[in-house]
């Protein structure tokens, strides 16, 4: 009876512990969502008008940036992806930044900010409704998500990422074979 | 816990009376190990949940710069209202806490009636803040209101497009909002 019970109050406590964790993960906004799919075509354009579509870079570690030139925490996070794109590109990483922004503007900060990646663009309601079906109801920027090469959205995070936080998870979901 | 509790309270007098029957006392003791096994039981949940709630919570605070807790743009500045008095024309925000409106992104335009015409809008004076991308800017927390008038000549204005541009404290920036409002004729 009093084994019964203690094996009763360790499995309460286990099953209550893994809950908690469970929450924690659930609202940590660069949670991993087991199973879940980067949607199918949703589809944007590049600076030179060329429609583009996340499948292109299906087969990389994709991590999708949106941002703008209005947002001054975006403009202070493009320099650290910058560098992530030259440290990690031999490795399987592909940056690409869709700016909720008019083509003028992002076409005349991509040169100073030295943007090494795509940029593409949209009108502001189909940007926002793309976001919006990768989890980002609120619609604030700097918002990504990071995509296994096989589709599956592995993070999301509204706000900019911290250089150690960015290069945490990339490091991670990257083949830890090749050198950087 | 609420059951736990009383009989907790009544263990001393179950073990410690001297001049006791022994079958009251085992029943009563009985029910104290219950009410300790619900207790640890209790417990037990309490300790499993706790360090995920916490770090949840710990989280979620600063989640709001990775976006757990964050208002939509409608909630976060929230268009009160565009009143007519007199000669005069006064737009209200609402900007929750921990969110800001830019000042330089605050835009009016009138829709109707057609061809009415509008002065820029006047606005009380700003927190000034410093970006290395934007320069200075002045930004606006709490309530705001913005004063306009209109020319002499010109037809009061009925239906306005009221556009503005905010963040969030946490890191986050909104996309530019357009709405379009109707004047509110107040008495004079």
């Amino acid at each position: 009876m009093r084994a019964r019970s203690i094996i009763l109050i360790a499995a309460a406590g286990l099953i209550a512990g893994a809950a908690g964790y469970g929450f924690y993960r659930y609202q940590h906004g660069g949670a991993a969502v087991a199973g879940e799919t980067l949607p199918a075509g949703l589809e944007m354009s590049g600076l030179d008008g060329k429609p583009h579509r996340f499948e292109e870079w299906r087969g990389k570690l994709l991590l999708v940036n949106f941002w703008a030139t209005w947002c001054t925490p975006c403009l202070h996070e493009i320099p650290q992806l910058v560098k992530m794109q030259k440290q990690y590109a031999a490795r399987g990483l592909q940056i690409v930044g869709p700016a909720v922004d008019d083509p003028d503007a992002v076409r005349s900060m991509q040169g100073p900010l030295g943007i090494n990646y795509p940029v593409l663009t949209g009108s502001p309601d189909s940007m926002i409704d793309i976001m919006e079906k990768l989890g980002n109801g609120p619609g604030g920027l700097p918002f990504s998500i990071l995509v296994s090469a096989d589709g599956q959205i592995l993070a999301r995070q509204s706000g900019e990422f911290t250089p150690a936080e960015l290069t945490q998870l990339v490091e991670a979901h990257l083949p830890a074979s090749a050198a950087p | 816990m609420n059951s736990a509790a009383p009989d907790r309270e009544r263990q001393p007098q179950a073990v410690g009376g001297g001049n006791v029957d022994r079958p009251a006392a085992k029943a009563r003791l009985r029910a104290a190990c219950r009410g300790g096994l619900r207790l640890a039981l209790g417990s037990a949940l309490l300790l499993g949940l706790c360090p995920g709630l916490v770090a949840a919570e710990g989280l979620s605070l600063s989640n709001d710069h990775a976006g757990g807790n964050l208002l939509k743009a409608d909630q976060a500045f929230r268009l009160v209202a565009a009143e007519r008095q007199g000669q005069s024309l006064r737009i209200s925000w609402d900007i929750a806490p921990g969110y800001y409106l830019y000042r330089k992104r605050i835009s009016v335009q009138v829709l109707a009636p057609a061809g009415a015409r509008l002065g820029a809008p006047e606005l009380p004076k700003g927190e000034v803040v410093h970006d290395e991308y934007q320069g200075s800017a002045e930004i606006y927390h709490g309530s705001l209101q913005a004063a306009l008038r209109w020319p002499a000549d010109s037809a009061p204005p009925r239906r306005l497009r009221v556009g503005y541009q905010g963040c969030a404290e946490a890191g986050v920036c909104y996309p530019p909002q357009s709405r379009q409002i109707d004047v509110i004729d107040l008495p004079q």
